[in-house]
């Protein structure tokens, strides 16, 4: 990719433990290796989906990226400087071109508030604006996501599930971020408003010219949304390819297995599926070599041994498609 | 149930489906208190479990039943257990409520079960706590607990909806095993089109509170009659079948509290028409026993495709 614009946002090497701490001293007994070693590259305008199952580590990447935990190793190129040590002050204009959308609707609005100074707050929070123009912007933006503008003088227990994400999306877009990270903003919805809210989005992105990154589990949303997929397992990236590639010829057995166990919605297409055995071993004692090999129906002795490299397999030329697997080829 | 009836049984599956709101758990629940078994039928207020009318059953009979001939499982297997007793007595309480089993071969039957459904080391989990669990294997200790006096009819409330999709596949995998093996009918409650295009025989769609449409798996997903089912079918992402754009349904389901008059769905319905807005559509019957509460489908003029 030469002659390539500059990444949006380039993440190496980047990790984030927890520690776990017990006995009467709160002593460190353990870690959680919540996210540990991903990287990958974001171009402007691209779609990141980053699935994966409970515990695999993507909304901790998600809020590691917007510097709401503090990274443990790694740089977190945004716009081409590393913000993953940089300062609050320092942190600020990073901050205004990023945003977040949370999952819960019920929970991420504060329910004293109204909704205009909802929306509002990142503006307050970046000094920006008077409170007229404030109550300008909030009813401009309140428009721009599907609702009245009269809701801006309302709390949030007055709408339902699929207007409180709007409202979400609304906050996130008041100071016209260049990125968002979108964290399962529709996994609390029903599937005819949840269609309502992803349409919503891509006709924003369309409209602000805007660059996600979208966390889910539900792999058929992140298709339909993406345009690169990177599959996560314990903390790291199995797999990252254009979304087309990816679903068309997966080749990290771990996302093949994801892929046939999504359910799929054609009773004509009842197929036997390969259905993984047992669970995901838990983060604080992720397994040894591949951390997949303990599921993984085609592991060797070599898996179990050895941490497998994320490398790029692509013949075609046209995208990258990495794999972090020993048994996939060249 | 408005104006639907259904018949189900032995070894067969009926998927209701529906979005938050629609009734589907309600129905359950009613279903739990009053209903089914095999050759269940719901008619006119009548719920016949072999023949026998479970609304007119007196409560100790109809508690005989329950946990016994008809079992359930529910959406939250952490708030479904409790989290104070041990995995394996709960499993077994209904072995001894209605078997009069021993201590001794409740616990065996507990141990029994748990390694039927797919639990390692069966002798030892036996003694856990629920919360020594995971997710799955909450859900595995549920489906142990309703599968424990082999019932004829298993109703499962969303149960895979907390689940991951790996872990959603196995217990999928594992309640079409068990079906088979003991020729239960099962009643499964989802939200999920694609869980009901692999379980179900038969569907039935709720919304607002009642039954719009009735009909084999294969219909539905093929030939939905009804424009709900055929927006909520296009709403749905799917791997396998790519949209340039999900189709989404404009507005949102109708407030229960507020009485409203005509067909529920009317008011985000693209092809309702003057009566739709006045008058509440009955169930009609069409070929292929299957049923549609539109009126669109009354009209054949006016009907779609």
């Amino acid at each position: 990719m030469s002659g390539a614009p500059k990444p949006l946002l380039a993440v190496r090497g980047l990790k984030k433990h927890f520690p776990v701490r017990g006995g009467l001293l709160k002593k460190v007994v353990g870690w959680v290796y919540a996210v540990d070693g991903v990287s990958f590259t974001l171009e402007e305008g691209d779609t990141l989906g980053l699935v994966g199952e409970s515990g695999c580590g993507k909304s901790t990447l998600g809020r590691t990226l917007m510097r709401l935990y503090e990274p443990t190793e790694g740089a977190i190129e945004f716009q081409g400087r590393d913000i993953a040590r940089a300062s609050a002050a320092e942190l600020m204009p990073a901050r205004r071109e990023m945003a977040m959308i949370f999952q819960d609707p019920y929970a991420s609005l504060n329910p004293r508030m109204t909704v205009s100074d909802i929306v509002t707050a990142p503006m307050s929070a970046h000094g920006v604006g008077t409170p007229a123009e404030r109550r300008e912007k909030a009813s401009e933006i309140l428009q721009v996501v599907g609702l009245r503008a009269q809701a801006a003088s309302r709390y949030p227990h007055e709408f339902s599930g699929g207007q409180r994400q709007r409202i979400g999306i609304a906050r996130a877009l008041i100071l016209n971020p260049k990125l968002v990270i979108a964290d399962e903003p529709v996994s609390a919805l029903d599937v005819s408003i949840r269609a309502q809210v992803v349409n919503l989005m891509m006709r924003l992105k369309e409209r602000f010219k805007l660059t996600y990154v979208f966390i889910a589990h539900d792999l058929s949303i992140v298709e339909y949304i993406s345009s690169h997929v990177a599959v996560m397992y314990l903390g790291r990236v199995m797999e990252k390819a254009a979304a087309k590639t990816l679903y068309a010829s997966p080749k990290h057995p771990y996302t093949q297995a994801l892929i046939s166990a999504n359910p799929v919605p054609d009773p004509a297409r009842r197929a036997q599926k390969q259905v993984l055995k047992g669970e995901i071993p838990s983060p604080m004692h992720p397994p040894s070599g591949c951390v997949f090999h303990t599921r993984c129906p085609l592991a060797e002795e070599r898996c179990r041994a050895e941490a497998p490299a994320l490398r790029d397999v692509d013949k075609t030329g046209t995208d990258e498609h990495l794999v972090a697997c020993h048994l996939v080829k060249d | 149930m408005d104006g639907l009836s259904y018949d189900l049984h032995a070894g067969r599956t009926l998927a209701v489906v529906g979005e938050s709101g629609s009734g589907k758990s309600v129905h359950a629940l009613s279903l739990m208190r009053l209903l089914p078994v095999p050759p269940a039928r719901v008619t006119a207020g009548e719920v016949l479990y072999r023949g026998r009318d479970l609304l007119t059953l007196p409560d100790p009979e109809m508690r005989r039943l329950r946990g016994d001939r008809l079992a359930m499982i529910f959406q939250e297997p952490m708030t479904s257990l409790n989290p104070v007793m041990r995995v394996g007595a709960q499993i077994s309480e209904s072995v001894v409520l209605h078997k009069g089993a021993s201590a001794a071969a409740a616990r065996a039957r507990a141990v029994e079960l748990l390694r039927k459904v797919g639990i390692p080391a069966p002798e030892k989990r036996v003694d856990d706590y629920p919360h020594q669990f995971s997710g799955g294997m909450r859900q595995r200790a549920m489906i142990a607990m309703a599968l424990a006096c082999d019932p004829d009819v298993l109703i499962a409330d969303e149960p895979t909806t907390a689940l991951d999709v790996t872990i959603q596949a196995q217990i999928l995998e594992l309640m079409k095993s068990l079906q088979r093996e003991f020729k239960m009918a099962l009643i499964l409650i989802t939200h999920n089109i694609g869980v009901v295009a692999e379980m179900a025989d038969d569907v039935v769609v709720m919304y607002a509170g009642r039954a719009v449409e009735k009909a084999p798996v294969q219909d539905i997903f093929k030939s939905p009659k009804h424009p709900y089912t055929r927006a909520l079918l296009g709403s749905v992402p799917s791997i396998y079948l790519r949209k340039d754009r999900l189709a989404s349904i404009p507005g949102q389901p109708p407030d229960l509290a507020v009485p409203f008059k005509g067909c529920p769905f009317a008011p985000r319905c693209t092809e309702a028409l003057e009566r739709c807005r006045a008058d509440d559509p009955p169930a009609f019957p069409l070929a292929g026993g299957r049923m549609s509460n539109c009126w669109l489908v009354d009209s054949p003029a006016a009907a779609p495709r």
